[in-house]
């Protein structure tokens, strides 16, 4: 069974919002630059105000900075056909 | 490496270099003189002033070369993760002592419980600065 997981995108976007540095992006969120980093290499998962600063600093919903995937859930979503399929 | 964690290796550093060779010496020096004849004090009062003195120089040099930042969630975590570790060792420690069956009739002198019981703390303190250490070098 898959464990439960927090994966994130602040790669991504830092990119595609102008190649915003880690220290730009933390300056924004309000933490240090180590806790980007540690964030961004899922070491770290943020409370869930400090996930909302983040996506803030994107100008992004939350959904699209952070994505929750439970082992469960992702093993049903595998086996049932979406219905536009 | 930031602030933090510079500080954090600096405390560990400064606690193994000061408090280790301090037990060694008094603790010998218990072995070979008795709890009683054995001096402690001047070696407590000169590895405190010691200590304080180190941190303070390493303290200062890190604050010059990196730059200090406000304390944030993953600080305050790492904290107290590192608090609860401390916490484990120093109540572990005293558990040892108080439900191990030592000879006290022999072994008491108050000397020697306030030795002890400084282990403990500089145990727990030690604890402390390597879970701090450890966790800002893996990310939490």
């Amino acid at each position: 069974m898959r464990a439960a997981t927090i994966t994130n995108n602040i790669r991504k976007l830092r990119f595609e919002s102008a190649e915003m540095t880690q220290q730009d992006l933390a300056e924004r969120a309000g933490v240090t630059r180590q806790t980007i980093v540690a964030i961004e290499g899922a070491k770290y998962f943020p409370s869930l105000e400090l996930a909302f600063r983040i996506a803030a600093a994107f100008n992004k919903p939350l959904e699209e900075v952070f994505r929750y995937e439970d082992g469960e859930s992702f093993k049903i979503a595998k086996l049932k056909p979406s219905k536009s399929a | 490496m930031s602030f933090r964690e510079k500080s954090s290796w600096a405390c560990l550093l400064s606690t193994i270099a000061i408090w280790i060779p301090y037990f060694v010496y008094v603790f010998s020096g218990f072995a070979r003189e008795g709890f009683k004849a054995h001096p402690s004090l001047p070696a407590l009062v000169a590895a405190t002033v010691l200590s304080v003195l180190l941190n303070l120089a390493a303290h200062l040099v890190i604050a010059i070369r990196a730059r200090q930042e406000k304390k944030d969630e993953r600080d305050l975590a790492i904290e107290s993760r590192a608090l609860r570790n401390a916490y484990y060792v120093l109540l572990v420690s005293v558990a040892l002592v108080v439900f191990c069956p030592w000879p006290w009739d022999q072994l008491l002198s108050l000397g020697l419980i306030v030795q002890v019981l400084l282990a403990f703390f500089v145990a727990a303190e030690t604890t402390r600065f390597l879970t701090q250490a450890v966790c800002y070098r893996r990310g939490i």
